[in-house]
């Protein structure tokens, strides 16, 4: 059973005027807090100290890339051989700085890969670049893999063609980009 | 319920609304006028509005019915939670009301914010009225009395707590360190040190503040994880919210799914969410951790009715201390609300002071609360009645020993049981009426039902939890891998044989393995763990042998405290048959749980512990302190206090964080189980956006982990649940769905399943997609096939 608070130690603890005061441990707890408020004020004054507060308070915006395909319901599932083939693209960029991409497009089957397209652009903070490319797929087998790629990031899309219509020899590798120059979109 | 209500207003006795007090009634108004103003207005002022919004809605009431004699004869802690639940039915109730009636009046919106901000209204006029007839005598001024500096060193440390567990959230969300979330679980282990060193010089109420405070610090912790939804059920719980509030109203036809039955995650949300103006996530992050951080102080005020302060502590300590309270329960906000109602409830069982014919009609609406707000918990509850009637009914101790309290007084109305089979019954059919009459929702417990009674006659092929081997008799668990080649089985048999149209065939995913990864390793050996290791402690071994020995510790603890309670007389006498009975129950429920598989994997034998602690915390400690008796008068108790916070200590994360060597828990790391599959990170949420807009998304399908509930109702009308698989296994996947990976995956390469209750990590095989699909959406933390 909780004990009752002993009336004479009560009279001790109080100075006889009703008043209570001020213990050694109230003092201490002053000055703590004295000096908890001045290490958070001085915190304030420096770079580091203000980064640590804001991380603490307040959401701190994560960067990163879209790359996305325009359509996707609409990308093509079959395709001829060195036809042009027509899809669009967005890249979007959610880094908080305005940065350079360069996308890269290949077509890989099970017998290699190889270059299809290579472009660059400066993409403000929170803007998005839509391309529209048309490419000549070029695999030597059927299903060819369409990819875009952004070098110097992680982020990479695809697409699968049935390809139909007569095979061209040589190897993947080392062929020159054979392209359909791509259209900027906005 | 007026006749027992007594009026205390009459010769002698001033009435309370003197006019010395009429400012306060005055400042009230005005507040509820500025909250009428600022939320129709749609003013949306930061911090303020949202904390005028709750006080207007919850804490006003239940202020109002605190300070009525309706609750006459109850401490301070048990008049708050009569108050709270009491507002809480009442607004589910009166939503429910207007959700029905309101329509038929022409109002096709009637949970929208001027309805609701009406019937807050007049919620306080009537709360306001009643109270007028029935004021009660609260000595504020006695109550509100100087603080000492004992009890205000307390309340510092443990609001302490509470913000530097809301910056230590932050700051993990934002990718920093766990230095300030760990400061925070060092200040509640210290304030719970200081607590108990001063348990005698502090107020009953300022202890009730100290633990509300440092629980919701604890909740905290885990709930404010993330900037989106966090969790596991609390995705379907948001959805079911937002369905409602999307619509202003709720219907179980929108979605008929137990989830939508539960009106604690639907009316409830819907009406804070229009007075708080808050993003709807933290709705459940803040307001519902908020209002269920009572609930330990209600597990104090059940332990104080029969034993001391001490014991009352260390009860709530356990209960707070146990790893659901704070890696789960924040994800369960519907078994938050009903945990609330089953503590009013287990109080008003035991109310000494009330006679039965009081106390049972407030049992009656304490379970309507229960069955309203979580329908599992209220089988539960009713389990655990009919097995302590059962005890009660056929104690082979008969009835000599318990016919006397401990202070020598006869058996009177007052001591008479309140769970008879005729409240039983009234329980029973609430839960028919609601669960199957109202919202056709209870299939899936007599499913359950079903395959329990299987169990039991020992026809069941179904597997356990995993959680069981913490049981002290544990049956044997099965392992993972064993688990997820069960799973492929059953979802070749669910998705209709080996090949159906629209699925890979069974050849093509046999040459796809998904072998099982260990997902959530032991975090690396800091200097401490490293230190220690060298001294030839095994970090590793010491902190899984203290989580075991604590989860098997406090089993032997109830076991033993049970015994005493039995054997011992002045414990069987200071305690009462029926609140004794009940802890047979609730004992009894949790292990029906551990020994028949379904139900540990459906239910969840973690969460069953934890409701059940609400009733035998004080008997985990009882048995504590029983079984450190011979340690003599002096130490024994102090050993007893020492395991207790020992255990907290361990199982809160602080001692794992501080050696290493454990696996990382979501609130104090950004790795770990619960991270890697519950997480939402920005990129997720944008990938969802891009989805959402895309056109046909639903008629596809969408398949993923964790974040299928989230086009649910894109186009509620049109959306029926085949349109969703709540997986992207291998064999699962459709070649026309839209397909979700996670961050989790799209970085590590593994996914998670769900079997049996656990969540089993696998090697996701990638190849098998990259040949069947196409990868539409990449952002670096989120990936979207098709």
């Amino acid at each position: 059973m909780p004990r009752r608070a002993d009336p004479a130690a009560e009279a001790r603890a109080t100075d006889g005027t009703g008043r209570r005061p001020k213990s050694r441990a109230s003092r201490w707890w002053l000055a703590a807090t004295v000096l908890t408020a001045v290490a958070a004020g001085i915190s304030l004054l420096t770079p580091v100290g203000r980064h640590q507060w804001a991380l603490s308070l307040f959401r701190q915006p994560t960067p990163y890339t879209v790359l996305s395909f325009t359509k996707p319901t609409a990308l093509p599932a079959t395709a001829v051989r060195n036809r042009p083939l027509r899809f669009s693209f967005t890249v979007g960029n959610h880094e908080g700085r305005a940065e350079d991409y360069r996308y890269v497009l290949s077509a890989s089957s099970g017998r290699g890969s190889r270059v299809l397209g290579i472009s660059a652009r400066t993409v403000t903070a929170g803007a998005a670049w839509t391309v529209s490319a048309a490419v000549r797929p070029a695999c030597r087998a059927s299903p060819c893999r369409i990819q875009v790629s952004l070098p110097g990031h992680r982020e990479t899309i695809d697409f699968l063609v049935s390809l139909a219509g007569p095979e061209r020899g040589g190897p993947e590798h080392g062929h020159r980009p054979r392209l359909a120059p791509p259209r900027p979109g906005t | 319920m007026t006749r027992t209500i007594t009026r205390v207003r009459g010769p002698g006795i001033p009435p309370p609304a003197s006019r010395a007090h009429d400012w306060a009634g005055i400042a009230c108004a005005a507040l509820i006028a500025a909250v009428n103003v600022s939320v129709i207005a749609r003013f949306r002022l930061p911090f303020l509005e949202p904390a005028l919004g709750f006080w207007f809605l919850l804490i006003h009431p239940a202020y109002l019915l605190y300070t009525t004699s309706a609750w006459r004869g109850s401490a301070a802690a048990e008049r708050l939670g009569y108050s709270l639940a009491a507002a809480l039915l009442l607004l589910m109730l009166a939503g429910l009301a207007a959700n029905t009636f309101l329509p038929l009046l022409g109002v096709q919106r009637p949970l929208d914010t001027i309805p609701v901000v009406v019937l807050g209204d007049t919620l306080t006029a009537a709360l306001y009225l009643f109270r007028r007839q029935y004021p009660a005598r609260v000595r504020w001024r006695t109550r509100l009395q100087p603080v000492e500096p004992a009890e205000s060193r307390l309340l510092a440390g443990s609001g302490l707590s509470v913000a530097l567990a809301v910056l230590g959230a932050n700051r993990l969300n934002n990718g920093a360190g766990d230095q300030v979330s760990l400061v925070a679980l060092g200040a509640i282990v210290i304030t719970l040190l200081l607590l108990l060193h001063a348990r005698r010089r502090v107020r009953e109420g300022v202890i009730a503040v100290i633990l509300y405070l440092l629980s919701l610090a604890l909740l905290l912790m885990t709930s404010l994880r993330g900037w989106y939804v966090t969790g596991h059920d609390i995705q379907a719980e948001y959805r079911v919210f937002q369905l409602t509030q999307a619509h202003a109203r709720w219907d179980i036809s929108y979605f008929r799914d137990a989830y939508n039955a539960c009106l604690s995650i639907t009316i409830l949300p819907t009406e804070l969410a229009r007075v708080v103006s808050v993003d709807g996530p933290y709705i459940y992050k803040v307001f519902f951790q908020v209002i269920f951080a009572a609930c330990p102080v209600l597990v104090y005020a059940i332990a104080r009715r029969y034993w001391s302060r001490s014991v009352g502590i260390l009860a709530a300590v356990y209960f707070v201390g146990f790893p659901t309270f704070f890696t789960d329960m924040p994800f369960l906000n519907r078994q938050e609300i009903a945990f609330l109602f089953v503590c009013v409830a287990i109080l008003l069982i035991t109310h000494g002071g009330w006679a039965r014919q009081r106390r049972r009609p407030a049992l009656l609406a304490a379970a309507i609360g229960i069955e309203l707000s979580h329908y599992s918990t209220m089988y539960l509850f009713l389990g655990t009645l009919v097995v302590a009637w059962a005890a009660q009914r056929g104690g082979a101790l008969g009835r000599r020993c318990w016919r006397r309290r401990a202070d020598g007084a006869h058996v009177t109305t007052a001591t008479w049981p309140t769970v008879g089979i005729g409240s039983i019954l009234m329980l029973a059919v609430i839960t028919v009426l609601w669960g199957e009459l109202a919202t056709h929702t209870a299939g899936s417990a007599v499913s359950d039902a079903r395959s329990a009674v299987s169990a039991l006659a020992g026809h069941s092929g179904s597997t356990r939890s995993g959680n069981v081997s913490y049981g002290l008799l544990a049956p044997s668990a099965e392992s993972p891998q064993t688990a997820v080649n069960a799973y492929r089985q059953a979802t070749v048999q669910q998705r209709g044989g080996a090949a159906p149209p629209g699925y890979a065939p069974a050849s093509v995913l046999a040459r796809y393995r998904t072998p099982v990864v260990d997902a959530a390793p032991a975090l690396p050996l800091t200097s401490v763990g490293g230190a220690l290791t060298a001294a030839g402690i095994p970090v590793d071994g010491l902190n899984i042998l203290m989580r075991q020995a604590a989860a098997k510790g406090e089993q032997v603890f109830i076991g033993v405290g049970l015994i005493a309670m039995v054997m011992a007389r002045r414990l069987r006498r200071q305690v009462g048959q029926e609140f004794f009975c009940l802890c047979v129950g609730a004992t009894a429920m949790l292990a029906i749980i551990t020994v028949l598989p379904d139900l540990s994997g459906d239910y969840g034998i973690l969460r069953a512990f934890q409701g059940a602690l609400i009733l035998v915390a004080p008997v985990l400690v009882t048995g504590s302190l029983m079984a450190f008796s011979p340690l003599g008068r002096r130490w024994g108790p102090r050993a007893a206090a020492a395991v207790c916070v020992g255990i907290f200590v361990s199982t809160t994360g602080l001692l794992p964080q501080i050696t290493g060597g454990y696996p990382a828990q979501l609130s104090l790391n950004n790795s770990g189980s619960y991270y890697n599959a519950y997480y939402m990170h920005p990129q997720e949420e944008a990938a969802l956006g891009w989805l959402q807009k895309e056109p046909g998304v639903l008629p596809d399908g969408v398949q993923a982990e964790n974040y299928t509930d989230q086009f649910y109702f894109t186009s509620a009308p049109d959306v029926t649940r085949g349109q969703f698989l709540v997986d992207i296994y291998p064999s699962l996947v459709r070649q026309s769905s839209w397909l979700f990976l996670s961050y989790f995956t799209t970085r590590t390469g593994d996914a998670g399943v769900a079997a049996n209750g656990d969540i089993i990590t696998y090697a996701y095989p990638m190849g098998f997609l990259r040949d069947r699909k196409n990868l539409v959406y990449n952002n670096g933390g989120a990936e979207i096939y098709r």
